[in-house]
């Protein structure tokens, strides 16, 4: 087990130094930079801001300045928003972002779990049809559309929650929802397939054959073991929900941390660009990692040993 | 037991009852929920360039001069100003004003703050408009090199030196004297500004934003100040109390500012809303009061029920033609693209909110040398609006009769549905009219501000608006190698038109240069004018006293909030 997580680490941090370079050179060959704008600027003035940015170093040492600072943990200023460092709009962002996605979170496994499972136990009756049929809509309508029609309605019609906007538990309940939405439902499909899956495995009938109640071989030997796919999809899931998505906080105007993986390429911020992507893939990457160990506690058949 | 309860709640609801009717004595504070649509980049008014950042800081700071309510400018923190004969020296008397922290705003502040802005090392993208200052744009071309200043090295023909990495080198042996720039504080109320050349508009040039004052002391101790409320100094009507990025923005009125009598509003909340169809949801869930992006499929409905009022938007939406190319290189076929479009049809079928069909290239909403005269009045129209058999007619004798032979070629613009509408309204009619074929092609935005620069393009979408207002503002982009001449095109006449209304102080010899220039530009047709712009905006019927400039930015000293 030790073996196994002292060679993770090694791999993600190489990983996340490839993920880092590849986005550095990619950044700087998109077309225009942070100062182009439609008013062209007196040579003199270009000259003073390259100066000041650092823009004009060759790329080679903009490159390892760059890596120098990440290593001492400083992803530098933002080009936009010149208020903000990379690192304050990470640590203001972030904890919106994470906040709302483990709110969806808790409602996607809250409604998607025992929908599953009752899906599964009940199949192909009403509340199996039921359960897919909104399933089917959650995986098939867009955020945005889920999001609009929310406002509308708990917004502007019955006006019992705000449109948009941030600060206390209201203004959460609608993007929490919208960002639950397709979690829930594929989340639901996920355990009733897997759910479906194990109940027809040899041990499950074994189970009932030795004379184990209904509920015992539900909980302590289906439902374990349909979980592991449930838990692979946690992983990446946590990561994207966590670090927030760029609709539903422009929709619902939330400052996260989601819209800047998209205004920072509209804006060339270089360095929130490169910020942003290496923040989320280190989560993803961790993210991962834990769910790599989680597997072993979940099925005994998964093991990290160096044995072999 | 239950007695002394029911005691207590009795007294509880009475002292309650008391409570509220003292509250409606008082008068609640008269608060204006504003969404500006974009977080802003900074609050240096040094160093600020977007419209959103405009509002806030006009809000903010007083300058030597403002707009009053009706569009009129006034001296503001000057009480008086003298221009001298030759027109290159102005003295301006400041009135007593004080800073929002009480101390008192002298004309060192303004000497610091504009030198500093000039500054190389602030490296402000605006600092060219602060060029109009005597050695302005030398001091901000100049080095910085261990505390002086130099002007840059430059070799027999005149071109910079530059080292192996590219950089230009400073010349140790012509140091840059900061004195030597033209403005200088004579007293704490008295400040003497030198210009380059006769500017007759510099006083209207004073409202912008780059001209505003900074707290030198502050500054001096605090490079850091603009970045956050805390310790945010200004001097004009409201002051910064609450800025939460992305999220919301606070001014409070400033008990400090000198005209504070005529500030009615208690406060100003900023929200940044970038997506309209959201702002749309508050502002009719009443979340906001007023709204600068409406979106643009809803505005007929918005304009009928009276949500969205249309403001001045000092501005002109044209096409650019890359006169470096085949066809576009001779001036027929660009007459011909430009007479082709019919533009009645665009601002009245597509954009529909008010704009005029632009039948030259400078706006309406610029005085002309007589006093209550409009720079378009004079110049009037070029040509018609739509003129097909013009165009037709210009097509065949530059050999294309009925489109024949012509070349496929793209039309660029930028993404987005608006422009992309008009871009297919307008290939339909020079397919139908000229019979020609034009592919249409869609960029993000630095992407084709790329390709655009560098004439990497046959025909492109544009828009200019103006950044002060003269017709300078438009007609000094067009000379021959104008970093915003995005054509290619230029004409020595031209650049001479320029040249004599960027040296004369007399408004009539401007006005008829600038003139004549516009003429030769619409002779020539590097560029199709199709309309000039207008901003509407929403805004609640009770929203008033509020003064909306055609320069694009919103200045809520005397607005307030009517009953309703």
């Amino acid at each position: 087990m030790r073996r196994f997580i002292t060679q993770r680490i090694i791999s993600m941090v190489i990983t996340l130094w490839i993920i880092a370079t590849l986005t550095f050179f990619l950044a700087k060959a998109i077309p225009g930079g942070p100062f182009t704008k439609e008013k062209a600027l007196p040579e003199a003035v270009e000259r003073n801001i390259e100066a000041r940015y650092h823009l004009n170093d060759p790329l080679i040492k903009q490159y390892l300045d760059f890596m120098k600072n990440l290593l001492k943990g400083d992803l530098g200023p933002s080009f936009r928003y010149e208020a903000l460092t990379v690192n304050d709009i990470i640590a203001k962002g972030f904890p919106v972002s994470a906040l709302l996605g483990a709110i969806s979170i808790l409602i996607a496994l809250g409604l998607g779990l025992p929908a599953g499972i009752i899906s599964a136990y009940k199949h192909n009756f009403w509340q199996d049809n039921f359960v897919m049929f909104f399933s089917i809509l959650g995986i098939s309508i867009p955020n945005f559309i889920i999001a609009t029609l929310l406002m509308y309605i708990f917004g502007l019609k019955l006006k019992v929650l705000p449109v948009a906007g941030w600060g206390s538990f209201r203004y959460m309940i609608l993007p929490a929802i919208t960002l639950a939405a397709y979690p829930t439902a594929y989340i639901a499909r996920l355990m009733r397939s897997s759910m479906l899956d194990v109940l027809n495995q040899d041990y499950i009938k074994t189970a009932r054959a030795k004379g184990l109640s209904e509920s015992k071989v539900m909980t302590i030997h289906a439902l374990k073991n349909a979980l592991i796919p449930v838990v692979t999809y946690l992983g990446p899931l946590i990561a994207a929900v966590f670090t927030g998505s760029f609709v539903i906080e422009r929709l619902f105007y939330i400052p996260g941390l989601g819209r800047y993986y998209v205004t920072s390429i509209y804006d060339r911020d270089y360095t929130v660009i490169l910020g942003t992507t290496i923040f989320y893939a280190a989560f993803l990457i961790f993210a991962n990692f834990i769910v790599d160990i989680v597997y072993a506690f979940l099925d005994p058949r998964i093991t990290y040993s160096s044995q072999r | 037991m239950r007695k002394k309860v029911t005691l207590i709640l009795l007294v509880a609801v009475m002292l309650l009852a008391f409570a509220g009717c003292r509250e409606t004595e008082e008068k609640a504070p008269m608060v204006l929920r504003y969404n500006v649509g974009a977080e802003p980049q900074y609050f240096d008014p040094r160093k600020a360039t977007g419209i959103p950042e405009f509002t806030m800081l006009l809000n903010l700071f007083d300058g030597l001069m403002r707009y009053d309510i009706n569009g009129q400018l006034v001296p503001s923190i000057a009480e008086s100003y003298t221009v001298s004969t030759d027109g290159l020296l102005w003295t301006f008397k400041l009135r007593d004003a004080k800073w929002s922290n009480g101390e008192p705003l002298t004309a060192q502040d303004f000497e610091y703050s504009w030198k500093s802005a000039l500054s190389p090392e602030i490296a402000s993208e605006y600092a060219y408009q602060l060029y109009y200052i005597k050695n302005g744009e030398a001091f901000n071309s100049s080095i910085p090199k261990d505390g002086n200043y130099y002007y840059p090295k430059v070799d027999a023909n005149g071109e910079l030196v530059t080292d192996a990495d590219g950089n230009v080198v400073p010349d140790l042996e012509k140091p840059f004297d900061v004195n030597s720039i033209g403005v200088k504080a004579i007293d704490d109320k008295t400040l003497e500004v030198t210009l380059e050349a006769p500017t007759p508009y510099f006083s209207s040039l004073l409202t912008f934003t780059t001209y505003l004052p900074i707290n030198k002391k502050l500054d001096q101790a605090n490079p850091d100040w603009a970045k956050s409320a805390d310790n945010y100094v200004s001097n004009g009507p409201f002051r910064l109390t609450k800025w939460e990025h992305n999220n919301v923005i606070e001014m409070e009125k400033n008990p400090n500012y000198w005209d504070k009598d005529a500030v009615k509003l208690d406060k100003i909340v900023f929200t940044m809303v970038e997506e309209s169809s959201t702002e749309l949801l508050m502002f009719e869930n009443d979340e906001i009061d007023w709204g600068a992006n409406p979106p643009l499929p809803e505005l007929e409905r918005l304009l009928e029920e009276g949500k969205v009022i249309i403001n001045p938007y000092l501005g002109t939406y044209y096409y650019l033609f890359n006169v470096t190319r085949e066809p576009f290189d001779d001036v027929r076929v660009r007459k011909a693209l430009t007479y082709a479009i019919d533009r009645e049809s665009i601002v009245k079928n597509i954009t529909k909110a008010g704009q005029l069909p632009a039948t030259a290239y400078v706006p309406p909403g610029v005085p002309d040398a007589e006093p209550g005269s409009d720079f378009r009045t004079v110049g009037g129209d070029f040509f018609e609006p739509y003129n097909p058999e013009e165009a037709k007619r210009l097509l065949a004798e530059a050999g294309y009769p009925d489109g024949k032979g012509f070349p496929e070629f793209t039309l660029l613009y930028n993404t987005s549905e608006a422009h992309k509408t008009i871009a297919e309204a307008i290939q339909r009619m020079w397919k139908e009219t000229l019979g020609i074929n034009c592919t249409l092609t869609n960029q993000e935005w630095k992407v084709y501000l790329d390709n655009r620069s560098t004439l990497n393009y046959d025909v492109a979408r544009a828009g200019w608006i103006g950044d002060y207002t003269d017709p300078m503002t438009f007609i000094d982009m067009w000379v021959t190698g104008g970093g915003n001449n995005d054509t290619g095109w230029g004409n020595p006449e031209y650049d001479a038109l320029v040249k004599e209304a960027k040296s004369s102080g007399d408004q009539k010899v401007r006005m008829e240069a600038m003139h004549k220039a516009e003429k030769i530009l619409m002779d020539e047709m590097p560029i199709a004018p199709i309309y000039f712009y207008t901003r509407p905006e929403l805004i609640k019927p009770y929203i008033k006293g509020a003064y909306t400039s055609a320069l694009g930015y919103t200045d809520f000293k005397t607005a307030y909030i009517e009953e309703h």
